[in-house]
């Protein structure tokens, strides 16, 4: 057991631990519980799975560079303070990359995918999915994306279909 | 739950049983939610951070090397986002929010005396009191008192910390609660009925 396992210094404290953290648990479900949209979106996640697909994972994030994923800048720095960051994924045969840039709350995505002969490329959101242009070098741009998580995927010309991760941007 | 119901479900959600998937979000939803709440993620981001973890666990499903450690890898994911969405909103230097300190400037994320959401005084008095408490502790009862009671290694994920040092710490903060709260607060009968709405305080 490895929780409530600890020993109240004074006799009593322990119950009266146990009346006070009851106490709070009810007041957190009541102030700030879990919004229904919250835990519907949950539920539904399981939708979204993709049996045959592959999947491209998150190889680096300038937001979390220095942590568990290094991101090495070759030509710009990524720089958070000017509102746009870097996203790198690899997998399934092909690699993303991916710059995030924020204007007025809305977000443009710039990025090339490389190693895939795609014949289709999409962007999927909460809202849904938009088939994104892509050019013969592999680039694209996605203007007025929300905030919010989002994957990429494409379908290659052998009818593979490549799924990045999730990324909040 | 226990480990091996979780690593269980885990197994049926692999072969596609979809209530199976559902008994997950319903053990780990809240839990997901207070960890993005005690980092401080307003409404929006909380909701975002929360989606992308389950979305992401979807992806991984057949990946998932200890399905019985997966309330773990959730609130990982959870806090990892948070520190992404933090950086974001926050233009900080990559790094900063890693101090555990980087995250207590932020605003509370809820202010139930504008809402009129508490039932008494008790609880409002109770409320004072936890926004006095050191952030740290906030964050850590905040996420212990998630409903159902997540485990002790779950919680040592959601907020980094070592799992020896939860119990511990724990103790310490509801020390300091103890001190701030008036001694006799639960020793009295509870007054029956409510108290209305709690007097704002400005």
């Amino acid at each position: 057991m490895d929780r409530d396992d600890f020993t109240a210094p004074h006799p009593g404290d322990q119950d009266r631990d146990g009346e006070i953290l009851d106490a709070y648990r009810r007041i957190f479900a009541a102030v700030d519980g879990t919004p229904t949209d919250v835990l519907a979106a949950a539920r539904e996640a399981f939708h979204t799975r993709d049996l045959d697909g592959e999947i491209a994972v998150l190889v680096a994030d300038s937001r979390t560079a220095g942590t568990d994923t290094v991101y090495l800048p070759v030509r710009a720095e990524p720089d958070p303070a000017q509102g746009h960051w870097l996203l790198s994924f690899a997998g399934g045969g092909i690699r993303v990359d991916m710059q995030v840039g924020e204007e007025q709350g809305r977000l443009l995505l710039l990025g090339m995918f490389s190693g895939t002969s795609g014949e289709e490329y999409y962007l999927e959101s909460a809202d849904g999915q938009r088939r994104i242009d892509v050019d013969r070098l592999g680039r694209f741009a996605v203007e007025g994306v929300a905030h919010g998580p989002v994957r990429l995927w494409c379908r290659s010309s052998d009818g593979i279909r490549v799924t990045t991760d999730w990324v909040t941007i | 739950m226990d480990d091996v119901e979780i690593a269980k479900l885990v197994l049926r959600v692999r072969q596609g049983d979809a209530a199976a998937w559902a008994a997950l979000t319903a053990r780990y939803t809240n839990f997901l939610w207070s960890i993005a709440r005690s980092f401080r993620m307003n409404d929006a981001d909380a909701a975002d951070v929360v989606q992308t973890a389950w979305l992401r666990l979807v992806e991984h499903l057949d990946g998932i090397r200890e399905p019985e450690r997966l309330g773990s890898w959730l609130a990982t994911t959870v806090r990892r986002e948070c520190y992404n969405v933090r950086r974001r909103t926050a233009r900080v230097e990559p790094g900063e929010p890693d101090d555990p300190d980087g995250w207590d400037g932020l605003p509370a994320t809820a202010d139930p005396l504008d809402e009129g959401l508490l039932r008494d005084e008790r609880d409002a008095e109770l409320w004072r009191a936890f926004g006095r408490l050191k952030p740290a502790c906030q964050r850590l009862l905040r996420v212990l008192l998630a409903d159902p009671p997540p485990h002790y290694a779950e919680v040592a994920a959601a907020l980094d910390m070592a799992v020896g040092s939860i119990g511990p710490t724990r103790q310490r903060c509801l020390d300091c609660l103890r001190d701030l709260l008036d001694g006799d607060l639960f020793d009295q009968p509870r007054p029956t009925g409510r108290a209305g709405r709690p007097t704002r305080k400005r």
